[in-house]
């Protein structure tokens, strides 16, 4: 029976193929994780800045302030589906010269995305935005 | 093992690592561009969007949601970024078609408007947006707001 002697690196290869694999599949879907992060705080951004754009066309003193901006933000942020809205908070009501704050959050989720992998927990994000109404405005 | 079998492993192991690596590389570009794309698309429908609920000029425009206004507003700030995609600015108050309807390199750009809601939206799928399994990896966004009303 002869025997065979195997070289030092011939598993060298295999192992090095083994951890270098994984890790690059990790910095691509890390690399990922952080875009999508970015493009959330983006949406959320847009929207609540037309929720706060919307909450002052209502008439001065009206509670029609919140449902404008609520309407506004909720339809634009509806279609995500890692996005989920959370609350919209201090849209008013208008009045008359003032400026409308608008402060809105919501839940960011991996878990149906490949990311799901590297962050399998939902967490917050928020975002504020101001609106002024126009200054020739009477009422 | 003698050289040759050595040679040829070193080959095939610099194969494998190149491709994934290649693979690797883009689709991070890849989903860099998309991100670019869409980061245009949000901005182009909000600003959309705003054009169409501030009124059209005239008598008794004020309260009149300026829907042909909004679309290419929109198109001018997401044209830049859609090198090669076709954009279709259909005219109000055309909505966009669904999404499976609309061929991969094109896009709709559409504003409607539902009671005293302005909807602008972007939907369809970009060239430079390969799909990845689990990302939605098209574009739909949509910008919703309330017009200006005018009170006499």
């Amino acid at each position: 029976m002869t025997r065979t002697h195997r070289r030092p690196d011939s598993g060298q290869a295999l192992l090095e193929t083994a951890i270098t694999i994984p890790l690059m599949l990790l910095f691509l879907v890390g690399f990922l994780a952080v875009l999508i992060r970015v493009e959330a705080q983006v949406e959320l951004d847009t929207a609540t800045s037309l929720a706060a754009a919307a909450a002052v066309t209502a008439p001065a003193g009206s509670p029609l302030s919140a449902t404008y901006a609520g309407a506004t933000w909720s339809g634009t942020l509806r279609q995500y589906s890692y996005l989920r809205p959370g609350t919209l908070d201090g849209c008013g009501p208008y009045q008359a010269g003032a400026a409308i704050t608008c402060r809105g959050s919501a839940t960011l989720d991996y878990r149906q995305t490949p990311m799901g992998l590297l962050v399998p927990f939902p967490f917050r994000i928020e975002s504020s935005a101001t609106a002024h109404s126009s200054r020739y405005r009477s009422r | 093992m003698d050289g040759e079998t050595q040679r040829g492993q070193a080959t095939v192991e610099f194969a494998l690592v190149v491709g994934l690596f290649l693979a690797c590389l883009l689709g991070a570009v890849s989903a860099s561009l998309y991100t670019v794309q869409r980061s245009a698309a949000v901005t182009g429908v909000a600003a959309g969007a705003r054009v169409a609920a501030g009124g059209t000029p005239g008598a008794a425009g004020a309260n009149t949601p300026d829907l042909a206004g909004a679309v290419p507003t929109v198109a001018r700030v997401v044209a830049p970024v859609m090198a090669g995609t076709r954009i279709n600015q259909l005219v109000p108050p055309r909505d966009c078609r669904p999404q499976r309807a609309i061929p991969h390199g094109e896009v709709d750009i559409c504003a409607t408007r539902a009671a005293d809601v302005v909807t602008v939206r972007v939907r369809g799928r970009p060239v430079g947006s390969p799909p990845v399994p689990g990302l939605d990896w098209t574009l739909d966004l949509v910008a919703e707001v309330h017009t200006v009303t005018f009170a006499p």
